[in-house]
């Protein structure tokens, strides 16, 4: 059986130029061809794991995926093959997790309204058992809006270059470079914050 | 070059994006500045960091709740030429 955790390396477009395989997978896909979905699964689920997860956090990574992929499978005959597969899948995938964000925090709002602040106050983590270098940076992060975990797990762990980071977030790549900056000074000013030297 | 243009520059530095001729100039102030290289460095920790921590992604779980899913979705029609 083929290993489907990190099916390609993290700096490759693997469907630039445009692979014929995949555009078969593409087309099965659209007619309901459930092989097709799977294949097309298998060649992108872990990146897309990756990517909901650094935005909406592990304890909703599940549904937005699977909800993800339910759309994609819905929609993917939209696609037009004008595009890079990978990078229109990206952007909906981030739209959606961005989405999830917004409703959970309208949800966080209207508990809120209702119940009173104490009633929504997270429990505070204990430090000296969340020094585990994960969990400090998932706090660190959290700090961060939706959009910069994006772009930072874009670049950092996916290896997207600025061009393709652009087009998934749809926004001029000439503001790539100083979104990164301010991204990357925020995270580090909370990394300190929390007692971690960088 | 001075301080803030290069902090302005930072990212697409250390990213492998800026042209060769700003790239060389970024370089040549941080081969002599160390509170610039010091931020430089900051950076390439941060971004190594999140790749070290990166948890592992197993997906073969997940496929068979999305698949059906999937199928509970009308049939599409052919919609390529």
């Amino acid at each position: 059986m083929t290993s489907n955790k990190h099916p390609f390396p993290s700096n490759k477009l693997p469907d630039r130029p445009f692979d014929a395989e995949l555009a078969e997978w593409i087309r099965g896909a659209a007619l309901g061809d459930q092989e097709s979905q799977k294949k097309i699964y298998q060649r992108i689920a872990a990146q897309i794991v990756r990517i909901v997860r650094r935005i909406v956090g592990q304890d909703h990574v599940d549904d937005v995926v699977q909800d993800f992929f339910v759309t994609l499978f819905a929609k993917i005959s939209q696609f037009r093959f004008e595009s890079s597969f990978e990078t229109w899948v990206h952007r909906t995938a981030v739209n959606q997790s961005l989405q999830h964000l917004r409703k959970a925090s309208r949800e966080q709002e209207r508990i809120r309204q209702y119940a009173g602040d104490a009633a929504v106050q997270s429990i505070p983590k204990d430090e000296s058992s969340s020094r585990e270098d994960a969990e400090v940076l998932e706090i660190a992060m959290n700090h961060l809006s939706g959009d910069q975990r994006t772009l930072l797990h874009m670049k950092e762990v996916e290896g997207f270059g600025y061009q393709q980071i652009a087009e998934v977030l749809g926004v001029p790549e000439g503001t790539v470079g100083s979104r990164l900056n301010k991204a990357r000074s925020e995270l580090r000013s909370a990394l300190t914050h929390l007692g971690w030297e960088v | 070059m001075n301080c803030k243009e290069v902090a302005d520059r930072l990212s697409p530095f250390m990213d492998g994006e800026l042209d060769s001729g700003l790239n060389a100039r970024v370089s040549l102030h941080i081969e002599s500045c160390d509170a610039c290289k010091r931020d430089l460095e900051s950076f390439r920790r941060i971004g190594e960091w999140m790749r070290e921590v990166e948890a592992p992604v197993d997906t073969e779980g997940s496929w068979g709740r999305i698949e059906a899913a999937s199928s509970r979705l009308p049939s599409r029609t052919f919609p390529f030429r």
